[in-house]
């Protein structure tokens, strides 16, 4: 019994070491990319550094005092973050499941439609921004020439005012279906052909059977994107930097809060500390509502598929 | 019977709806390269009135600025050695993982899977701080590639490990019979024998690295060191004045944006395939 334990644990030490040789430099990535920036952060965030500040003070929890209290910037622009992922998050999350589903039926030229689909994904991200700025500028672009066209006259200026842009934004955002439609193509594609001749065959309308048989059977995938969706939502930079000039234009009204923590950090006059005590603030909001869409997801996802 | 492709016609009325929709903004983006400076910054024409497509491509090519054979060597130079670091250390990690046995090693990967769930937001201050203080900001794109060295990319090592599990253990313990060395397995049967996840996980960075804007935003200031994201911004900027009424010579934009859609359309044609399994592979192995 006893030679056998130190066998094992010869055994496991010989792994273990080939182990390290492997994946050691996950480790030492760990340390110092994931925990070394996290309590720095945290330490950052209790003074009043800046990028080129000689001294910095101490100052407790005065940071997070004032981004709770006396910073209506941080509140607007949790808030605009917050609008932005959910409204965005539900649209995509129609619109690819919809496109998806047509996608999915079997007519003719299907696959060049899917290809079409798909197009609007390779528009590099950065340039997004300016395409669509172009097709919704107040006077030169297409979508108010067709508003015109068909009769409108009080024409939107987009994201121009501030009472819009947040909205073109979401609403140009709702294009971003690519990545997500795919997802839920493939796992409509796996639903056996078999469950919906049985179900015509008991005389099911199309209606019922989406809802007793697609939706409960793809509701891993929703779950899956909608997580996906949310962190986008969360962490959009790309579009709002270059819809905002950098720095939520108009009037703040596009001030998502990664753009205002870049504004923070690394725009003049980089104030790290206060920026990292938003972080933190940002992040116990992240983290409660994952913690929120975990215990929901109980509720909808099906455990017995796959 | 004829009820049924009654009901199949009606299904290309919301078809053909929404490929106008996801069309639009690429037909959108060729006419308005088409147009001259005065109609594409005035007028919405649907289709264009003039004729300036060479003059276009003339201006934006020599513009002093868009140096657009260096800003591409720029990103593919970042896409080369974030790649390459990614998917070395990465898949040894993950191979590391995946095959050897020793207690405590599922409570590391789950440590090393939570970072997942960690915003950017609260990782990118310190590593900010700490390339201003040693001055290595904008030495080689380092902050730009570093970290990927050091296998950080977890969601890849998870990927990794994924397809790593569904090795034969026969193969393996034959190999090791054989006198093979651990590190010789891996490079000589694990690697050939995962070609795939290989393509897709060099696929996913190039359109990662590609559309990087926070990067570039952050550790890029100089001129000669910009690369393919910093070029549309050249021209909507070009008239920029004090107030926010100037004029965008959206004609010059579609012209850049068209040139920086051309990689990826030259990959996108190629392995379509490859690239929509890829893209929605991630979904799929969840």
């Amino acid at each position: 019994m006893k030679s056998k334990n130190t066998f094992t644990k010869k055994a496991f030490m010989k792994d273990y070491r080939f182990f390290l040789m492997f994946a050691g430099i996950s480790l030492v990535g760990f340390l110092l990319f994931y925990l070394y920036p996290i309590i720095r952060t945290l330490m950052l965030s209790f003074t009043d550094k800046t990028i080129y500040s000689l001294v910095t003070t101490r100052l407790g929890w005065d940071n997070y005092v004032y981004a709770l209290t006396k910073d209506p910037l941080f509140f607007e622009s949790i808030k605009l973050s917050l609008i932005f992922a959910f409204t965005s998050g539900i649209m995509v999350l129609i619109t690819s499941l919809v496109l998806a589903m047509l996608l999915n039926q079997k007519v003719r030229f299907i696959g060049v439609f899917r290809t079409i689909y798909f197009l609007p994904f390779i528009i590099p991200s950065f340039a997004v921004g300016a395409v669509y700025k172009n097709l919704f500028h107040p006077t030169s672009g297409l979508i108010n020439s067709i508003l015109s066209f068909v009769g409108f006259t009080d024409l939107p200026a987009w994201y121009r005012t501030p009472d819009t842009a947040l909205l073109t934004m979401i609403l140009i955002s709702s294009m971003g279906f690519g990545v997500k439609m795919l997802v839920f193509l493939a796992a409509l594609q796996r639903i056996p052909e078999d469950y919906y001749e049985v179900a015509r065959l008991e005389g099911a309308t199309p209606m019922q059977q989406f809802k007793k048989i697609t939706l409960p059977l793809i509701t891993p995938m929703v779950f899956f994107n909608i997580i996906l969706i949310t962190i986008d939502g969360l962490k959009a930079f790309n579009l709002a930097f270059v819809m905002g000039n950098g720095q939520g234009f108009p009037a703040n009204s596009t001030l998502l809060f990664p753009i205002y923590m870049f504004m923070t950090a690394f725009n003049m006059p980089f104030r790290l500390g206060y920026a990292a005590a938003m972080a933190y603030l940002f992040f116990i909001l992240i983290l409660v509502l994952t913690l929120i869409h975990f215990l929901l997801s109980r509720f909808y996802v099906e455990k017995d598929v796959s | 019977m004829r009820k049924k492709n009654q009901a199949r016609a009606w299904v290309y009325i919301p078809l053909i709806f929404f490929a106008i929709i996801a069309l639009m903004p690429l037909y959108y983006l060729i006419i308005t390269a088409f147009k001259d400076l005065n109609e594409a910054s005035t007028m919405a024409t649907m289709w264009p009135k003039s004729n300036a497509l060479i003059e276009n491509i003339r201006f934006v090519i020599t513009y002093p600025d868009y140096k657009v054979v260096r800003m591409f060597f720029n990103t593919m130079f970042i896409f080369a050695l974030k790649t390459l670091g990614t998917v070395l250390t990465c898949s040894l990690a993950a191979w590391g993982f995946a095959t050897f046995k020793f207690p405590g090693k599922n409570i590391i990967f789950f440590a090393l899977l939570t970072t997942m769930m960690i915003p950017g937001e609260l990782l990118g201050i310190p590593i900010y701080e700490f390339f201003i203080s040693t001055g290595l900001k904008e030495v080689a794109y380092l902050p730009l590639w570093i970290s990927a060295w050091f296998a950080t990319d977890v969601f890849m090592i998870f990927m990794f490990r994924q397809f790593f599990q569904g090795m034969p253990k026969p193969l393996i313990e034959a190999a090791r019979m054989d006198g093979y060395g651990e590190f010789r397995i891996f490079f000589k049967i694990v690697v050939p024998l995962n070609i795939p996840v290989f393509t897709t996980v060099i696929l996913l960075y190039f359109i990662g690295t590609y559309n990087d804007l926070y990067g570039p935003a952050l550790y890029i200031s100089q001129k000669q060191n910009w690369v393919m994201a910093n070029s549309i911004s050249i021209f909507e900027n070009l008239y920029k004045s004090g107030s926010s009424d100037y004029i965008v010579p959206w004609n010059y934009v579609s012209v850049a944006s068209l040139i920086a859609m051309v990689p990826v359309v030259f990959l996108f044609s190629f392995m379509q395939k490859r690239f929509m399994e890829s893209v929605a592979g991630g979904g799929i192995k969840q």
